[in-house]
């Protein structure tokens, strides 16, 4: 019974619990620190923002480190979601709830990306009329839901996925150190969150 | 309540045909397992309604959970038919065919599947030669003792139904022929097909389409940790992927 050697489905999730961690765990902590700016004054995240937008190579950046990686992780992502059969309602362990609320950050995050990127990003916006629109955003009712929402999200798709990052590159393997990271990564998940969701109702205040 | 036993049944007649719930009432008897009822039913083929029926189709085989021939789905959990006892079930106790296997009839599915994906990762000690290869290399105790951990995989499917990757209609080989894979790479003759197995692990179906939901290990009657020998295989396979870029 040979079959005939057909790695691609390997190679693209591999390439997809890499891409989660490096580079969009990266880029995720980076613009949480550029955003958290905001925190301690507008005049601040202002400048963070004008000296961003002014780096050099920015669009080679944004292109190889965030857009590329960012849409094989959210396409491959969406495959994986959708071929899954999920069942926490029948075997509800932790282990198999916190699988099924992975894929269901992944959809929250994927709409939020859209609005995100289109409203934002692609906005056509300078930098103090960044400050309005996001503001604008936040302090609607749907907004301020979809934000929370993800803020949360984001935070508990990357702590539980470097959980699932550390077991599919095989650097935990026994029971028990798999455990005790699952336990760092709740904790990791709780300060995440904390500080997320200061910097989202940092713009509104 | 106390002196009978309510059931309730998904059968089917046949591959293509709609799946129904019929519901049975059986005299209650102390120390009943799962299959007792399903021998009662054979006897006795009356459902709750008092209609004669056609007898409920299942497999059973050793009735020592050791062969695995009758899992089922038992008050939504997969698990075997001789090992769960009444006395410990909820009622009325709900019975549903493994529906990640294609059925054939009632409560008996076609686990070939599974066998499929054993021959697929070589789960054997290869010996066939063309002259006596006489005795085998020695193993230490240590590694004996890991191996019969998963030696005593009986491809019984309760890891393939419980696991949200598993599906009918998708490739995933299943957690049991990764134990599988894992136990016969610890092998000291069954090592050397251990890249074969690899690259089995690599192909369509392979190690990465297991998402660490670990209900396996939590399924399987026989506590095999097969969450650790994915995790083991995951990094192996990623190293024998990226020394394959380079030796071949």
């Amino acid at each position: 019974m040979s079959q005939e050697r057909n790695i691609s489905g390997f190679v693209l999730r591999k390439l997809h619990s890499l891409a989660g961690i490096i580079p969009l765990g990266l880029f995720l902590a980076f613009h949480l620190l550029a955003n958290g700016a905001v925190l301690l004054s507008p005049l601040h995240y202002l400048v963070v923002i004008q000296t961003m937008m002014n780096l050099p190579g920015l669009v080679f950046l944004e292109i190889f480190i965030i857009f590329l990686p960012l849409l094989l992780h959210a396409l491959m992502g969406m495959y994986i979601v959708v071929t899954g059969r999920n069942n926490p309602h029948k075997y509800g362990y932790f282990r198999n709830w916190m699988f099924f609320f992975q894929r269901l950050s992944g959809v929250i995050i994927f709409i939020f990306l859209i609005w995100h990127l289109f409203s934002i990003k692609f906005g056509g916006l300078d930098a103090p009329s960044m400050i309005y629109a996001l503001q604008g955003q936040i302090s609607s009712p749907f907004g301020m839901i979809l934000y929370i929402a993800t803020m949360l999200s984001v935070s508990f798709h990357f702590c539980n996925g470097l959980w699932g990052f550390a077991i599919n590159w095989g650097i935990l393997s026994g029971m028990r150190a798999q455990k005790y990271f699952g336990y760092i990564c709740i904790v990791l998940f709780v300060i995440l969150a904390f500080f997320w969701l200061s910097v989202m109702f940092g713009f509104v205040a | 309540m106390e002196n009978v036993i309510q059931l309730k049944i998904k059968r089917q007649d046949s591959p293509e045909a709609k799946p129904y719930w019929e519901e049975f009432a059986i005299p209650y008897k102390e120390n009943l397992n799962i299959i007792s009822l399903l021998q009662y039913i054979q006897q006795n083929p009356v459902n709750a309604k008092g209609e004669t029926v056609t007898p409920v189709v299942y497999e059973s085989n050793c009735l020592e959970e050791v062969c695995g021939a009758c899992s089922m789905v038992i008050n939504g959990i997969a698990r075997q038919a001789c090992s769960a006892l009444v006395d410990q079930l909820q009622q009325p106790i709900t019975l549903e065919p493994l529906d990640k296997f294609k059925i054939v009839r009632d409560l008996m599915v076609d686990r070939t599947a599974l066998f499929e994906a054993l021959t697929r990762v070589k789960a054997w000690v290869e010996i066939d030669g063309t002259y006596d290869l006489g005795p085998g290399p020695k193993d230490f105790s240590l590694n004996q003792e890991i191996r019969y951990n998963f030696s005593r995989c009986m491809s019984c499917g309760c890891c393939a139904q419980s696991c949200p990757n598993y599906t009918l209609l998708g490739s995933f080989l299943g957690p049991h022929a990764v134990g599988q894979a894992y136990l016969f790479n610890l092998h000291p003759v069954g090592k050397n097909l251990a890249s074969d197995r690899y690259e089995a692990l690599m192909n369509k179906g392979g190690i990465m389409e297991c998402g660490n939901s670990q209900n396996c290990v939590r399924a399987c009657p026989k506590s095999i940790p097969l969450t650790s020998s994915l995790a083991e295989l995951k990094r192996k396979v990623t190293w024998h992927a990226v020394k394959s870029i380079f030796v071949k």
